[in-house]
């Protein structure tokens, strides 16, 4: 078991912690939890460690590699998903395909913005 | 919209669950509101609904289905010739407006819908639907949320198990879910019946309280079965509770809870289908669906049907590895979504179970049930293993918040169950019959504001039991109780600044049988920082063993039961006190996501009904705790969600259980291994626009030595070592997930094929030869602690009509 240990955490420490790393937040338009799927799915790319974008204050936090990724990229890929940021502008085209309630141009609304994660509300049903 | 509207319900949910109300009082409310609201001339009260999606998406056969209405809260309701005069609904989506003129309109709207029109007529009570403004896909929200969670929030020490988490081992029902939990330990009772019981902080499960819904789960005669009776595909969600948890569910938790959240009406998915079956032999089917009935209430199906009919014996040893089973279970449950926050849930649950397993002599070359049932009463010369349980429960829980006061509430709880247990195991035979029922009344409330809120109650429980044992010419005896227990309970929650909370509860228990019981509890929780919380736990709880069916294992064997009229004439309650503490930190590794969670607890028994099985290896002892009994545990718990593919957990138990036994004999605990470790891995990859994906899952178990019962009388031949081997464990799992409706898994347990070595003591293994009178005098298929079949394979498919909100 020891050894199994070992193994996994030398496994682990090879993968992930042997390149340059680089951590940046900027502001992503958006508007809803379809968004945050949206932007979030968009950086679901190799080079990207972890990507968390808030819904109430629009920005995205990206943890990149940087031998791989840099911030215009970054840019580049939230506006080839549609979303603007204060870089990169989304093409019409791909705005266009963006669904109603997500037209953040236009001012539409999805309503409510709380949909961020809940995991410390749904504590099990107390009697 | 969508997002709004299932938070609120699952609020809403949580908030009413547990806080039922009866119906007859819920008639009184409706018409003493009623009168209040007639009162004021000229004034229109009514509901604003929106058309929710299940209404929609039940799919192309059910269009004439009415379509699901939910209330909507915070809609702006006012006259069309008074812009000032505006009313808003209530958190039940009523309103109630003044001022109204025969002829006016009244303008009912809200974001994200059309607004609507209605001319006053002079009506007193309207229902206004809203159609949607704007278009909502089928796309939603689905937050990427881990398959366990710890709060940081909770006072109590609560790890939640959600779907995704029960699918990473395709587990067939409740008893085997919980290999890939590090606070449960799973394991066999024996060789012959395939059961499995559990184990939380080194202690039996029947320590723990297991709850279905909140309400009592298995317990009594069924605590060991009654897992069984929980198929893995029903359940929703499972949250283990650390500790002696709340005083508001009874008196017989001591280290812990688990409560089961089944798939109901709310929860479930419209349609759920699922066949599996396993190198074993074993074929099962699962079934859940939902049905809107009307706005108000909805139903839900549940089916499960389990066939085992192959005989396997790969150890060679004449003795089953499996039982052939054969079981039904089905559920049926109803929720009432009232006006005004009434609710209810009503479920009917039957089951029926029959499993035999023994000498394969006993059984020819195929399975036949017909014979099977035969041999209940009719034993063979060979030994075999027959069981039979039915089992009819009703349930009913009804809640009432008070409308403007929703910390205010009052429920009902109300169970009853009917349980008969038959078995024949060799000559012994054995019948226990179980009347169960319970209710409890809670009330909830706030001292001043929401930071000092309490809830008190009282309950009734009636719990009547009728058992016969019959072992070949030495026993026999008819075991006949009914306990009484009346009570009442407190309980008060203080939230201080988010930094620190407090549960504090304490019940008062009056048993026919032994007299007033206290059952003090306190939980409480200090956020040391915002990431990390430290939590404490001290609680008592108490209960009355039921040792015939606890000690399952036992009937596999030729032990006799010695003791039995000694611990029943003056019966005494098992008595325990538990303190813990936790701390759970959430953090960030390599800008990912992870947690530690620490755990120590410590049980100590005041008084247990002992089961020695180290006197002799002919017999099993009961007495009463003469000296100590406690157990100690320690829990180290690491999950990371290490890659964008990648989530990996890694846990460590430790546990020393220790009751004194008579005659000097060991007082380590048998089967409680000391040491056990687990790392889980599971890959995803991306989401596919269909819902497509591939999963896979890994679990490495290694499991300690543990002590086994003394084997020194026997002949040199028969014994056992003292502690069993360490070993370790591998499942397997492939998901391919075809769409949101389809997907199919395919897996391995136990890769390494470990198998226990020569699990029955007394069945012949190689060349040995046993004689008959030499099988009477040491047969003892309970000695077991590890895997006795070895590397099995399965495969499953699951198919349904996902829900629009679940993705």
């Amino acid at each position: 078991m020891k050894q199994l240990i070992t193994i996994a955490f030398v496994l682990v420490s090879i993968v992930s912690f042997g390149q340059k790393k680089a951590e940046t937040t900027f502001v992503v338009q958006g508007l809803c939890g379809m968004c945050e799927e949206r932007i979030e799915s968009a950086f679901d790319v190799p080079g990207v460690i972890n990507a968390d974008w808030n819904v109430e204050t629009k920005e995205l936090q990206v943890a990149y590699k940087t031998k791989k990724l840099d911030e215009n990229k970054l840019h580049a890929l939230a506006a080839a998903a549609g979303h603007d940021t204060d870089q990169v502008k989304a093409t019409d085209e791909v705005y266009a395909g963006l669904h109603g309630c997500c037209k953040y141009r236009e001012g539409a609304s999805c309503g409510d913005h709380d949909d961020h994660d809940h995991d410390d509300d749904d504590r099990a049903p107390q009697p | 919209m969508e997002t709004t509207t299932t938070t609120t319900t699952t609020t809403t949910t949580v908030r009413l669950n547990h806080k039922p109300f009866p119906l007859f009082l819920l008639t009184l409310f409706l018409g003493l509101a009623s009168t209040t609201f007639s009162q004021s001339s000229g004034s229109l009260r009514g509901k604003v609904l929106f058309e929710s999606h299940e209404g929609h998406d039940v799919g192309p056969g059910h269009a004439d289905h009415e379509p699901e209405y939910e209330s909507l809260p915070g809609a702006y309701v006012r006259w069309s010739r008074d812009a000032s005069h505006v009313e808003v609904t209530d958190g039940f989506g009523f309103f109630k407006i003044s001022g109204g003129i025969l002829g006016d309109t009244l303008l009912v709207s809200m974001v994200g819908y059309q607004t609507a029109g209605l001319v006053y007529t002079g009506q007193s009570y309207v229902d206004i639907p809203l159609e949607p403004g704007v278009e909502l896909g089928e796309a939603e929200v689905s937050a990427k949320k881990s398959a366990t969670s710890i709060s940081l929030l909770d006072p109590l020490n609560i790890q939640s198990l959600n779907r995704k988490e029960l699918a990473k081992a395709a587990c067939c029902n409740l008893s085997e879910a919980f290999e890939t939990n590090a606070s449960v330990d799973a394991s066999f009772t024996d060789a012959v019946t395939g059961t499995r019981q559990i184990r939380m902080l080194g202690l039996d499960g029947k320590y723990s309280q297991i709850q279905v819904d909140n309400l009592p789960g298995p317990r009594g005669l069924n605590v060991i079965q009654g897992l069984m009776f929980i198929p893995g595909d029903w359940v929703n969600e499972i949250h283990i509770s650390k500790g002696a948890g709340t005083v508001t569910q009874g008196y017989e938790s001591m280290t812990g809870q688990i409560n089961v959240a089944l798939k109901n009406p709310e929860t479930a998915d419209p349609l759920h289908l699922n066949i599996y079956t396993n190198s074993g032999g074993r074929l099962e089917y699962n079934h859940v669906s939902k049905h809107a009935i009307n706005r108000r209430w909805s139903t839900a199906i549940l089916g499960h049907a389990l066939m085992n009919n192959t005989l396997n014996d790969r150890n060679e040893d004449g003795f089953l590895d499996n039982p052939l089973k054969r079981n039904f279970i089905v559920r049926n449950e109803w929720k009432f979504l009232g006006d005004r926050g009434i609710r209810g849930e009503y479920a009917v649950n039957y089951a029926q179970t029959e499993s035999a397993g023994g000498q394969t002599l006993s059984f020819g070359s195929a399975a036949d049930w017909p014979a099977i049932r035969d041999m209940m009463t009719t034993p063979d010369s060979s030994w075999s293993a027959i069981t039979n349980i039915d089992r009819l429960e009703f349930t009913a829980k009804t809640g009432f918040v008070f409308p403007n006061a929703e910390w205010r509430s009052i429920g009902t709880q109300w169970s009853f169950s009917d349980h008969q247990h038959r078995q024949r195991f060799g000559e012994s035979r054995y019948t226990g019959k179980e009347r169960f029922f319970r209710g409890n009344v809670l009330y909830s409330d706030i001292f001043g504001n929401t930071n000092h809120a309490f809830t008190a109650g009282m309950s009734f429980v009636s719990d009547e039991f009728d058992e016969t044992v019959q072992q070949p010419d030495t026993i026999r005896g008819d075991y006949d109780r009914h306990e009484i227990i009346p009570g009442g309970f407190f309980e008060y929650t203080w939230r201080h600044a988010e930094r620190l909370s407090v549960v504090a509860g304490l019940r008062y228990d009056h048993h026919n049988m032994f007299g007033g019981i206290w059952s003090p509890r306190l939980h409480a929780r200090w956020s040391a920082t915002e990431n990390t919380s430290i939590k404490v736990a001290a609680g008592r709880g108490f209960r009355t063993a039921n040792p015939f069916v606890e000690q399952q294992g036992a009937w596999a064997s030729q032990r006799t039961w010695t003791g039995l009229d000694a611990v029943y004439e003056s019966l005494q309650p098992e008595i325990a006190t538990n303190v813990g503490v936790n701390l759970t930190s959430k953090f960030r590794l390599n800008f990912r996501d992870a947690s530690l969670a620490l755990d120590a607890y410590s049980t100590w028994f005041e008084n247990k009904l002992v089961v020695d099985f180290d006197q002799s290896v002919n017999e099993l002892q009961l007495y009463n705790l003469v000296g100590e009994s406690f157990a100690r545990s320690l829990q180290a718990e690491f999950n990371w969600d290490m890659h964008r593919r990648w989530d990996m957990r890694l846990a460590y138990r430790w546990v020393d259980a220790h009751t004194s036994r008579m005659n000097g004999k060991p007082s380590r605990d048998p089967y409680v291994s000391t040491h056990r470790a687990f790392s889980q891995w599971s890959y995803a990859t991306a989401t596919e626009e269909s819902g497509a994906q591939w999963r896979g899952d890994a679990t490495v178990q290694w499991v300690g030595s543990m002590r086994l019962p003394l084997t020194g009388n026997n002949p040199e031949v028969f014994q056992r070592d003292e502690y069993s081997p360490d070993f370790l464990q591998v499942n397997l799992q492939i998901t391919r997930q075809f769409s949101s409706a389809l997907s199919i898994y395919l897996g391995v347990e136990n890769l390494l094929n470990y198998k226990q070595d020569q699990p029955i003591v007394g069945a012949e293994y190689g060349d040995n030869s046993v004689t008959q009178s030499e099988f009477d005098a040491v047969f003892d298929a309970s000695m077991i602690y590890g895997p006795i079949f070895g590397r099995m394979s399965y495969v499953g498919l699951r198919w349904g009509i996902p829900s629009p909100s679940a993705k």
